[in-house]
């Protein structure tokens, strides 16, 4: 997995790439640690180039949904292929993120917090 | 089809590797094949972390069999019994700062397979059934 990280508009935008799954759920765990430590909590997942999510990606991305909720912040997905979409749904995940299509919709939301 | 390594973490990539390139031999469709090693995925997981806890890492098998319009990937092990087609399914409707992070990996195989059957026999191990329609 490929993850790139970027500040745009006071949002920090993570790009993840190919599986979020067993084999990489450690390196996406630091990625996310390293932003909650330093206070970077409107956090944006860009999802569009994974096309693969497993439980162990999600037991990445809830903790760090609540970590960044419980600090005024937020965790946003946007991109999601339809099976992710899918898995997420299955896993009663769908209620609790809110995703967009586009990284500037996900930002826009943000702004009008 | 087969492939037989021991349940350590350091093999998961050559147990998921195995399943890929099954599905590809096989044709099968990206959303099948996806399925598929998402169930595959999440039993061997538990298996490594799990299935031989408090034993010497013994040895998971996986056989993957077509059988006219359906897949079936058949997983043993010769450790601890474990029963996902007995296991509750995790709480999914809490609001997200009460929603519980584990337990969901034994839930998705049983949503994204079709059948899903179990059986234990002392001395002869522990045999978990996937069947996946591919019609």
């Amino acid at each position: 997995m490929e993850i790139t990280v970027a500040q745009e508009s006071g949002v920090t935008l993570i790009r993840m790439s190919g599986s979020l799954d067993s084999l990489t759920c450690d390196e996406a765990q630091a990625v996310f640690d390293e932003r909650i430590k330093n206070n970077q909590i409107k956090l944006v997942v860009d999802l569009s180039e994974v096309d693969y999510l497993s439980s162990a990606g999600m037991r990445v991305l809830l903790p760090a949904l609540k970590s960044a909720r419980q600090r005024g912040g937020d965790l946003y997905l946007v991109g999601l292929q339809e099976n992710i979409r899918k898995v997420l749904s299955l896993a009663g995940f769908a209620s609790i993120f809110k995703t967009f299509a586009t990284f500037e919709d996900a930002v826009g939301s943000f702004a009008s917090r | 089809m087969q492939i037989a390594l021991k349940a350590l973490r350091e093999n998961l990539p050559d147990l998921l590797g195995f399943i890929e390139k099954a599905c590809q031999q096989e044709q099968l469709s990206r959303q099948v094949s996806l399925d598929i090693k998402l169930a595959v995925e999440e039993a061997c997981v538990n298996l490594i972390k799990h299935g031989y806890a408090g034993l010497a890492p013994g040895m998971i098998e996986i056989s993957f069999q077509r059988l006219d319009q359906q897949v079936q990937i058949t997983i043993m092990d010769f450790g601890h019994k474990f029963d996902p087609t007995t296991f509750q399914p995790p709480e999914r409707t809490s609001e997200w700062d009460q929603r519980p992070v584990g337990g969901l990996g034994v839930f998705l195989i049983r949503q994204v397979m079709d059948e899903v059957r179990y059986a234990s026999h002392p001395g002869s191990g522990n045999r978990l059934e996937l069947v996946k329609k591919i019609s």
